[in-house]
């Protein structure tokens, strides 16, 4: 014991243990916090048949790999198997919704069918290259959302092709990247996955209830446990809110940047018609728009809420089996790979 | 000599973390973040700032027994609170986070705690050997 003094009053051998001690914590905390993947909670899916329910089953895993506690909430609308796919031409495909045989008529920007009709238009305004989905649905059990690997966890990543190919997505959007932070309110496909409200002033969240009505809250004010129980959905952590009540809200508070940047943002005009909105950004052909930019467009398509999902190299806009917007961080094209997507399915 | 030494590397540690901060905000598409932005002011305030007033106030602290010790802690302090800083500041414009940072914070905060006591009582024994002379001139 004697000893130690005397080391920690030497000149240099304190400093560099200091050095060392902080090199290790350093890159231990950032390998945690951007890398290293850390699973929670598997999600498996079961095809509950003719009574059109889409059941999930979430699996929390234990560090040692086994499991140890199992959830199941069901959702409403129907779960059967979507056959839209890639085509670069009109084309029509047979798929069993739940009203029965209907067929589904696509092209490069468009999905019709009964229950679903999807128009995307290309835009090229003041320098910005987006892209609008107008999406009409018949039940709001066609809005899904899917975490990649179809596990919720942290750093485990996919990029929306990927996942919106395996969960048979017609139209894919990027979602609020979860897995990035260990905060914020999470609700998926009606499964309660994380409440820890983030701080003030990031901390609204989207929600989507069982009517399809998408609503703001502000987490740390409701629970999670009183959302699930009065029928929410679907709940996404990021923002901030751009619309709301059929008026811009002021973006000046917020930590997202202001700059003209890519982005995602999803919002609704009606009970189950949604606008969902990419910008192509960071590259010689778009500069990307402000948040501001970004609420006139929703609100000149008469939206009454619009919320602001994960950007930059995030954003990322699917469409029978293909990716149709540039994405690009900037340094690199092609897609990010991201913890989980919103997608319109079957 | 040893205060000059310290005051000048604090400057330039100071000078380090605002062209960082600036480079890094260059490549961070207009998001920042208060912690990094901030660091040099830390740096100046808790480094150049304090060893100034040690020059100005109290030059004979450097000669106490006890000075190193002082010096390692308080250091120390400051090294773990910047890394800190830096880390929230670097997760924060990546829109991440991480549950480990603020151990790196009240990690600081006990090294400087530390470090106020043991200035206090370095301050003490200068006033008492100051005191203890002055008795011994009188007489």
């Amino acid at each position: 014991m004697k000893k130690m003094p005397e080391f920690y009053r030497r000149k240099y051998s304190w400093a560099v243990t200091m050095a060392v001690l902080l090199s290790i914590s350093t890159t231990f905390t950032m390998l945690d916090a951007l890398v290293i993947p850390k699973s929670y909670v598997v999600v498996t899916r079961a095809n509950s048949g003719n009574t059109g329910a889409n059941t999930e089953s979430a699996v929390n895993e234990t560090e040692d790999g086994g499991t140890s506690k199992t959830e199941s909430t069901v959702a409403a609308g129907n779960n059967e198997d979507s056959s839209a796919e890639a085509n670069s031409q009109v084309s029509t495909s047979d798929s069993q919704g739940s009203s029965g045989r209907t067929e589904a008529v696509t092209t490069d920007y468009s999905y019709k069918d009964d229950n679903i009709s999807i128009n995307v238009e290309r835009l090229d305004e003041d320098g910005a290259v987006f892209y609008v989905a107008d999406i009409k649905l018949s039940d709001v059990g066609y809005l899904k959302t899917a975490f990649a690997n179809n596990t919720f966890g942290r750093n485990i990543t996919q990029t929306t092709s990927e996942m919106a190919q395996e969960n048979n997505a017609i139209f894919a959007i990027n979602g609020d990247y979860y897995g990035f932070r260990d905060t914020g309110l999470i609700i998926r496909n009606g499964t309660l996955y994380r409440d820890i409200a983030r701080s003030y002033p990031d901390n609204q969240a989207l929600t989507i209830n069982s009517k399809g009505e998408l609503e703001i809250v502000t987490e740390g004010e409701v629970s999670g446990a009183s959302l699930i129980d009065g029928g929410i959905l679907q709940s996404f952590s990021f923002g901030p809110v751009l619309v709301e009540d059929g008026q811009a809200v002021d973006t000046s508070y917020t930590r997202v940047s202001r700059r003209a940047n890519p982005r995602t943002a999803i919002g609704q005009i009606s009970p189950l018609h949604y606008i969902a909105i990419v910008v192509d950004g960071r590259s010689n052909e778009s500069s990307g728009m402000t948040l501001d930019q970004l609420a006139r467009e929703f609100l000149e398509r008469g939206a009454t809420v619009a919320y602001n999902l994960d950007g930059g190299g995030s954003s990322a806009m699917w469409l029978n089996g293909r990716i149709i917007n540039n994405p690009t961080d900037g340094r690199r094209d092609g897609e990010r790979s991201i913890s989980d997507i919103i997608y319109i399915g079957k | 000599m040893k205060l000059n030494r310290t005051i000048i590397t604090y400057i330039i540690l100071t000078i380090g973390a605002l062209l960082f901060d600036r480079t890094y905000s260059l490549f961070a598409h207009g998001v920042s973040s208060p912690w990094m932005s901030n660091m040099y002011l830390y740096l100046l305030g808790l480094g150049v700032l304090v060893f100034l007033l040690f020059k100005i106030f109290v030059p004979d602290i450097v000669t106490q027994k006890g000075y190193r010790l002082f010096f390692n802690t308080y250091n120390s302090g400051i090294a773990v609170l910047i890394t800190g800083m830096l880390q929230k500041g670097i997760l924060d414009i990546a829109g991440s986070s991480s549950q480990f940072v603020p151990w790196f914070f009240y990690t600081a905060y006990v090294f400087i705690a530390a470090a106020i006591v043991m200035f206090f009582a370095l301050i003490r024994r200068i006033a008492l050997k100051a005191s203890s002379s002055v008795q011994d001139k009188s007489r």
